[in-house]
């Protein structure tokens, strides 16, 4: 009897049962999988949005912070055009011309989506890479009091670049914060 | 003849065993990834959301030292509750066990001492399952001017 039974081999019906069963298990497995890569390019999204926003965050409030001597709002900086400098006034633009204490100037502004820092001995540089768009981009400066220097708020948001994937949401944070001139 | 014997019982059995730890194991393994990358997303969220608010303390302690420190006290200090996206001083209070910033993070301040420094504790939390976890950053502002 065993002789006769193994002679056959499968039967047709044992083998479909084993096919659709590994049939079930492979998509599950290899969905789970492209579920992960999916995660972790989301990951990689965000820390590419992160890294480039904390980046231009730090060198705009840090240079600003330390070189600020006064603000205009115009190129060549001159006393004319100063803003912010007396008492209770307010002036908001994507460009405010900063005047540091060798008399060269700098100032940061939205640029094709990046956020361009430009000065007058150095030229046009980029703070954000081309995988990261930047919108919202927005200073803002005012002055309180004769004896306090003048403040500037600093704010906009960053997301990747393009549309995001079909199950992805997506990738955006916000930055803001108010920096005072030191050197003022 | 034993050409004609196809698998034995023995032979099958082996296979399958091996195929489906195969499988539990690439299926463990991936789970235990995609945990990961999960967790990974909330925490790069989470320090986000610190430092946002600690980039924003900054700012209101920026624009005036007098109106930031009062709203702090002595130890134990002010808790404040910053479960919304667009900062405000909110009223003094825990967030309790509202996860409310973006329906997954709580977020609370708390500003302690009075005078020319002012401690701030920062803390987001968030719940993975039975889990919590939670990003904390501890910064000392003091009266520059």
């Amino acid at each position: 009897m065993k002789q006769k039974l193994n002679r056959f081999g499968f039967t047709i019906l044992e083998m479909i049962v084993v096919l659709s069963i590994i049939g079930l298990l492979l998509p599950a497995v290899f969905s789970l999988f492209f579920s992960s890569l999916r995660a972790q390019s989301k990951v990689l999204i965000l820390q590419q949005v992160k890294s480039n926003g904390d980046n231009a965050l730090n060198v705009i409030e840090s240079v600003t912070r330390q070189s600020g001597v006064s603000l205009h709002s115009d190129n060549p900086p001159s006393i004319t055009n100063k803003v912010c400098a007396s008492n209770g006034t307010t002036y908001s633009a994507g460009n405010i011309y900063i005047l540091d204490k060798n008399g060269d100037w700098f100032s940061f502004y939205l640029n094709n989506s990046a956020i361009a820092s430009e000065s007058g001995t150095i030229g046009v540089q980029d703070l954000t890479s081309d995988k990261v768009e930047i919108t919202n981009f927005t200073l803002t400066c005012s002055r309180s009091s004769q004896t306090s220097p003048p403040l500037i708020s600093i704010s906009f948001t960053v997301s990747q670049t393009g549309s995001p994937g079909r199950q992805e949401q997506e990738a955006t944070l916000n930055y803001q914060t108010k920096v005072k001139l030191r050197s003022y | 003849m034993s050409r004609n014997q196809g698998v034995t019982l023995l032979e099958v059995l082996v296979f399958v065993t091996i195929l489906s730890m195969l499988f539990v194991g690439v299926a463990a393994a991936t789970t235990s990834s995609l945990r990961r990358a999960q967790f990974n997303q909330r925490k790069i969220f989470a320090t986000r959301f610190t430092e946002e608010l600690e980039e924003w303390m900054r700012g209101e302690k920026e624009a005036s030292w007098t109106a930031f420190a009062a709203k702090s006290a002595v130890s134990p200090g002010n808790i404040y509750c910053f479960n919304s996206v667009t900062l405000s001083w909110p009223a003094v209070g825990s967030c309790g066990s509202t996860y409310g910033l973006t329906n997954l993070y709580k977020r609370e301040a708390t500003l302690i001492g009075t005078g020319s420094q002012i401690t701030v504790n920062i803390e987001v939390e968030w719940l993975d399952g039975a889990n919590t976890f939670s990003v904390p950053v501890t910064t000392v502002f003091s009266q520059w001017e």
